[in-house]
């Protein structure tokens, strides 16, 4: 941070307000996906507070089977709490950083990277280990989802429901075959033929694979006897 | 002597004909999916893990070594041919990379990117060699300092991934949660687990790991429709001398970069690639050149990258700790294995422990042969849609999860942790403390709970040890300059972008010259 040498004040009061100006900037960039995830996370490390002091804190002197869960639990209740406050300081401030050269500048990606890279550049022969701040979006890399993909990931969710629901019922062969041809009709939009056929012949090829290398693939209907496999 | 005697002993256990097919096939299999739009090493590793387990302990921790090497190399050839990153790290190769793609020099770009993920690798695993010594001082740590430094280990992970220091204290909350799922290891009380039989031995860790970083990036990737084709031509792949000549240099930097970055638990990756990149650009007598295709902005930074790929080992190899998310996940395969990495595994299985290294050293061969020759057979897989490719992938991916102990349980609980994992992704909650504490989890507790005992319950006992006290001193001193770090950081995001200068160094922004030369790379849509 560069400090302001027009700024009279003393060091402890500008430091005051460059804090209380970081927490404006916090609150006015407060996401509601984030505080809806607060509300959750904090409802959820409720309960578990409460089944972990259940399970007890202690057995006389030594620590029960509850203390650590509730030593954790208490610290999230406490994450999610300054989570729902503050909004984790999730303000979007990655434009310069790499993950905006997936949803930034399409055309020119390399501009991205270059801005990144000057940024780490200029910083870390101030603070040393600046570069870190590109790093800090790698987890976090964000594809933008539209309507359509949306949709995409809303069957991809439901259609799982098939292995769920058929592998051990009627077997890898036909459960696997509908799922992943299902997924590259609707997914993929392959030709009807080419993705049923496609899934067909290459369950057919992994179930005989993994009986060759002594792994047994549920098969109820014994399909692969049947077929001579 | 007797270290490279020790080496020899690894070699022999695992010079044989079939590890030596797992460490191909571990490879190939890495490659393949890490040239997947988007997948790095540790989504890569995660799916794969399954198969590895399939073929019994040695080979099953040769084939994951390979898989960890071909999915950084898959990484690569996504970087180069369509500026898309596998992993973060693999950004600054873009920068160049992309350039020489370009300029149809695809194929020189990713062979400089072999030779020097050849080189880092090979001279970081010297250097591990004699690191390894100091895994029999480990020994002298106590169950206290364990505790300490794994705590020091989990906040250097914390404080140096994700967008905020919060995130990553719930994403590490939440692995120890799910750890903690199951019989308690003292006592025998269910925890957790709902009534549930199936959750009584605790929730699979690879079908966790499976949902949170192959799951979440799929349905990522297929809700943002990541389309990635290439349709240029990549070259030749063979080097003049002079290209070798120019970039010896950079291989000899990003090496001792890459080395020391990796010794730094949680040390960020792409923090090393842009600090090579950094470098060879200040030493270049043409500086200008960078960002235009300039040989030394790939060869630097992968060099960096491979050589901390290799050094992130040490600590997990000497300490038993975990130092990035691909590391847990190598842990969890290892503990998987019946293993516990760390100074006892070089005393009680010492097969395993040198095994495991030459079988570093047999990869990176393997990576070499392979990937100059079969290039054009990844890159025929770029032409294959992307979409089909991910639903090829679910399928196996429900397949990997059934088998991992032939339960459709483990399918579910991959299904869950995927939604959850992509959920926190879009909330930028990083996934790396998740996936640490989630290993780590029952050895923190059972430490905390060992030396309160010993204490008869006083928490007092956590602070009996001097290097423990340093250790807790260490991770205070961490998170106080991840506060005021932040408060500077949110200073200068305060500040206009258009009051920055757009370059400092004064290189012109590539992009800026776009449309003067003829594309000839890929292109990425979303």
């Amino acid at each position: 941070m560069e400090i302001n040498t027009q700024d009279k004040r003393p060091v402890s009061l500008r430091w005051l307000s460059r804090g209380l100006m970081v927490r404006r900037m916090i609150r006015t960039n407060r996401h509601t996906g984030d505080r809806i995830a607060a509300a959750i996370l904090l409802a959820v490390s409720l309960v578990l507070l409460a089944m972990s002091i259940h399970y007890q804190l202690f057995q006389g002197s030594a620590p029960g089977p509850g203390l650590f869960p509730a030593i954790v639990a208490g610290i999230l209740v406490l994450l999610s709490v300054l989570w729902l406050i503050t909004g984790a300081g999730s303000a979007s401030k990655s434009e310069t950083t790499v993950s905006s050269a997936h949803n930034g500048d399409r055309e020119h990606p390399e501009r991205t990277a270059v801005q990144s890279l000057a940024a780490t550049d200029s910083r870390s022969s101030v603070g040393g280990s600046a570069a870190t701040d590109v790093e800090e979006s790698a987890d976090a890399e964000m594809v933008s989802i539209d309507e359509a993909g949306a949709r995409r990931i809303l069957f991809v969710i439901g259609w799982t429901a098939i292995p769920l629901v058929f592998l051990e019922r009627i077997g890898y062969l036909l459960t696997i075959t509908i799922y992943v041809g299902g997924l590259l009709l609707v997914i993929a939009r392959t030709r009807p033929w080419v993705g049923l056929l496609g899934a067909l012949v290459g369950a057919a090829l992994t179930e005989v694979g993994a009986d060759r290398l002594g792994i047994t693939l549920p098969d109820p209907l014994g399909l692969l006897q049947v077929f001579g496999l | 002597m007797d270290v490279f005697n020790e080496l020899m002993l690894g070699f022999s256990h695992i010079l044989t004909f079939q590890i030596i097919l797992y460490a191909v096939l571990g490879c190939a299999l890495g490659m393949l999916t890490g040239v997947l739009p988007g997948f790095g090493p540790a989504a890569a590793t995660a799916l794969l893990l399954p198969v590895a387990f399939l073929v019994g302990p040695t080979a099953s921790i040769v084939m994951i070594a390979a898989i960890y090497y071909g999915s950084m190399y898959g990484g690569t050839i996504t970087s180069v041919l369509l500026n898309v990153p596998g992993e973060v790290s693999s950004v600054a190769t873009c920068i160049d990379g992309y350039q020489m793609t370009k300029r149809g020099q695809a194929g020189k770009a990713l062979a400089i990117a072999a030779i020097g993920s050849f080189v880092g690798g090979t001279i970081s695993i010297f250097a591990m060699l004699f690191a390894s010594k100091f895994a029999s001082l480990a020994l002298s740590l106590t169950y206290l300092d364990v505790f300490a430094f794994s705590l020091l280990a989990l906040s250097l992970v914390v404080m140096l991934t994700g967008d905020s220091m919060i995130k990553g204290l719930v994403s590490a909350a939440l692995g120890l949660f799910v750890g903690m799922v199951g019989l308690d290891n003292f006592t025998g009380v269910p925890r957790f687990t709902m009534g549930s039989l199936s959750l009584f031995d605790g929730i699979n860790f690879v079908a966790v790991v499976m949902g949170i970083f192959g799951l979440a990036e799929i349905l990522e990737s297929i809700g943002g429709q990541r389309v990635a084709d290439f349709s240029g031509n990549i070259g030749s792949v063979l080097l003049k001398w002079r290209d070798i000549r120019d970039t010896l240099g950079s291989m000899a930097r990003g090496t001792v970069i890459g080395f020391f970055f990796g010794l730094v638990p949680g040390s960020p990756a792409a923090a090393c690639s842009f600090t090579s990149y950094a470098v060879e650009k200040r030493v270049s007598k043409t500086p200008e050149r960078f960002g235009r295709g300039a040989i030394q902005g790939v060869a630097g930074p992968e060099t960096a990258n491979n050589a901390l790929g290799i050094s992130n080992f040490i600590p997990l190899l000497t300490l038993g700790i975990p130092s990035s998310a691909t590391m847990a996940i190598l842990l969890g395969a290892f503990v998987i294995n019946g293993l516990t990495p760390g100074p006892l595994l070089f005393t009680q299985h010492p097969e395993i422990a040198w095994g495991f290294i030459a079988s570093l050293a047999l990869s990176n061969v393997i990576l070499l042969i392979m990937a100059l020759p079969l290039v054009r057979m990844w890159v025929s897989v770029l032409k294959i849609p992307t979409l089909t490719l991910y639903a090829i992938t679910l399928g196996f991916m429900t397949v990997g999860a059934y088998t991992v102990d032939t339960s459709i349980f483990n399918v579910a609980v991959m299904w869950i942790a995927g939604l959850i994992g992509f959920a926190l992704r879009r909330l930028k909650v990083p996934m790396a403390p998740a996936a640490l504490t989630l290993v780590l989890g029952p050895m923190l507790e059972g430490n905390f709970r060992r030396a309160l005992s010993v204490n008869h319950g006083s928490f007092t006992g956590l602070f009996t040890s001097p290097t423990a006290d340093i250790a807790y001193g260490l991770i205070a001193a961490i998170v106080l300059a991840k506060i005021f770090g932040a408060l500077r950081r949110d200073h200068v995001v305060r500040t206009p972008i258009r009051e920055q200068p757009e370059d400092p160094s004064g290189t012109e922004i590539p992009g800026n010259t776009a449309g003067q030369e003829q594309v000839r790379g890929g292109t990425y849509h979303n």
